[in-house]
C-alpha cells in the first residue's frame, strides 16, 4: 500500500533549483535511503515529505489525498539532535505528544514506552547536556517514535556520531525496525554513506549532483542480518557508487 | 567477583557495543590495530573502549588481536533488555561497583552528593581523574538502571534494592 508519493515535486529557493522532477512512492513495510553528494537536496527532499516546507512544483500524496501544511504522520530525526537543553530527557521525549495535544498521562506512558525501547530506562531525570552524542540520538529516536509515526524520517541520523557509536546505533535502528511493538509502517533516511544505505535500506534512491534527480532506484535483494563482508554487500556499494559518479 | 577498585576506562556504553557489533562483522576476531585503522581511531581511544569490554567480560585481547567471547555475542544477539541485563549482571562484579553499592548502602536515603563521591573517589583512585571516572560511573550505572543520578538534586543513589543474603550473594532485587 502507498503511504506517500511524490508527483515530479521541484523545489527552488530564489534562482537556486534544489530538486528537479522527484517522483517517488513510499510503500507500506518499506525502508529507503536517498544517497546523493553534498548538497543535492535530500535533506529538502525530507521536509518536503514532512509538510514543513512545500514544493514549488509538483504534489505530494499522503494515502492519496493531497498533502497540506506538516505532515502529522510523520516524525524526524535531526542529525543535530534538536533537543531543548533545558529539559531532561523525558520531558524531550513527551514534547512532540505535548504539541499534538496528547493528554498528560498518555504522554507519560508512551514516553516511558519509547524510552524503554530504545534502552534509556534509568535516564529519564538526565538533561541533554549530561548525554554522550549516542545517548543524545536515543532521546532523538524515542521522541520521534513517541508520536507514532506512519514514517520515520531519519536526516544523516548518525553523521555526528563517532565510528563504534554509529554501528550501535544503526543497529538500534534494526531492531526497532524489526520489532512489532513498534508501529512504523516506512522509514526514509537521508544519507551520504553509501555503506550505511545497503546496510539498512530495502531501496536505495540515488541522487544527481544540485538540482536533484533521480538517477536510479535500487532495490537491494540481502537478507537480514546483512554481512557487510559479504560480496553481494560490495557489490551492491560499487553499483550505487558508480551511480552517483 | 572482585573486590579490587580498578579504574574505569573513560568511554560509553554504546561505544562499548558498537565494537562488539563491529568484531562479530569480522568474523568474532581481529588484529587491534586493523581495527583502529579501520575505524579511524587513535590506537589509545580504541584501548580505552577494548579495556571496558574486557573489564565486561565481553572480549578477550590475546596476542594484539581482539577476540569476543560468548557473552559479548549474547548481548549484543539480544534486544535491549537483555543487554542492559547482561551489562547490569557484569558491572555487579566490578570493584569500584561494588565499593558504591555498598557505600550508598550504608547511608541515609541510599544517595550522596556529586561531590562526597569525588571525595570518595579522590581516596580510591588517587591517580584518576574523579571527574571522568565520575562521569563513567553514572553513565554505566544509569544504563544498567543501577544507579541513578539526579543533578538538580544533587543526588548520586541506589537505582534498586542491593540484596546481600546468601541466597543472592551480591544480587540485586
Amino acid at each position: 500500500m502507498t503511504l506517500l508519493e511524490l508527483e515530479r515535486v521541484s523545489k527552488r529557493f530564489g534562482a537556486l533549483s534544489a530538486l528537479e522532477e522527484i517522483s517517488l512512492v513510499v510503500g507500506e513495510e518499506e525502508f529507503i535511503a536517498i544517497v546523493g553528494p553534498s548538497g543535492c537536496g535530500k535533506s529538502t527532499l525530507l521536509r518536503i515529505m514532512a509538510g514543513l516546507i512545500p514544493p514549488s512544483s509538483g504534489r505530494v500524496l499522503l494515502e492519496g489525498r493531497a498533502l497540506d501544511g506538516v505532515n502529522y504522520e510523520t516524525a524526524l530525526v535531526f542529525q543535530s539532535f534538536a533537543l531543548l537543553p533545558w529539559l531532561t530527557v523525558q520531558a524531550n521525549v513527551e514534547l512532540g505528544l505535548e504539541a499534538r495535544g496528547v493528554p498528560l498521562e498518555e504522554r507519560r506512558r508512551k514516553a516511558a514506552f519509547y524510552i524503554d525501547k530504545v534502552g534509556l530506562e534509568g535516564y529519564e531525570e538526565a538533561y541533554p547536556r549530561e548525554l554522550s552524542g549516542g545517548m543524545k540520538q536515543r532521546v532523538g529516536l524515542a521522541r520521534a517514535l513517541a508520536v507514532e509515526p506512519k514514517i520515520l524520517l531519519m536526516d544523516e541520523p548518525f553523521s555526528s556520531l563517532d565510528a563504534l557509536t554509529a554501528i550501535s546505533l544503526r543497529e538500534l535502528v534494526l531492531d526497532l525496525w524489526a520489532d512489532p511493538q513498534v508501529p512504523v509502517a516506512a522509514c526514509v533516511m537521508v544519507t551520504h554513506l553509501i555503506d550505511e544505505a545497503v546496510e539498512l535500506a530495502d531501496r536505495v534512491i540515488v541522487l544527481s549532483p544540485r538540482p536533484g534527480r533521480i538517477v536510479a532506484e535500487v532495490r537491494i535483494e540481502l537478507p537480514r542480518p546483512r554481512d557487510k563482508r559479504a560480496e553481494a554487500f560490495n557489490g551492491y556499494i560499487d553499483r550505487i557508487f558508480s551511480l552517483m559518479a | 567477583m572482585d573486590d579490587k577498585v580498578d579504574p574505569l576506562p573513560n568511554t560509553g556504553v554504546n561505544r562499548i557495543f558498537g565494537l562488539l557489533e563491529l568484531l562479530d562483522d569480522h568474523g568474532g576476531r581481529e588484529d587491534i590495530y586493523r581495527l583502529a585503522d579501520e575505524l579511524g581511531y587513535e590506537l589509545g581511544e580504541l584501548l580505552a573502549v577494548l579495556k571496558a569490554a574486557e573489564m565486561l567480560g565481553f572480549l578477550e585481547t590475546p596476542g594484539g588481536d581482539a577476540l569476543l567471547l560468548p557473552l559479548g555475542k549474547e548481548a549484543i544477539e539480544g534486544d535491549t533488555n537483555l543487554k542492559k541485563a547482561i551489562f547490569k549482571e557484569q558491572l555487579q562484579r566490578l570493584g569500584l561497583f561494588r565499593h558504591f553499592v555498598a557505600y550508598l548502602k550504608k547511608r541515609e536515603q541510599r544517595s550522596a552528593s556529586r561531590e562526597e563521591v569525588l571525595e570518595e573517589l579522590k581516596r580510591l583512585l588517587p591517580q584518576e581523574d574523579p571527574e571522568e571516572t565520575f562521569e563513567t560511573l553514572v553513565g554505566w550505572g544509569r544504563y544498567a538502571e543501577l544507579f541513578g543520578y539526579d543533578t538538580d538534586e544533587d543526588r548520586f543513589y541506589l537505582d534498586q534494592v542491593w540484596v546481600s543474603g546468601p541466597a543472592s550473594p551480591g544480587g540485586l532485587e
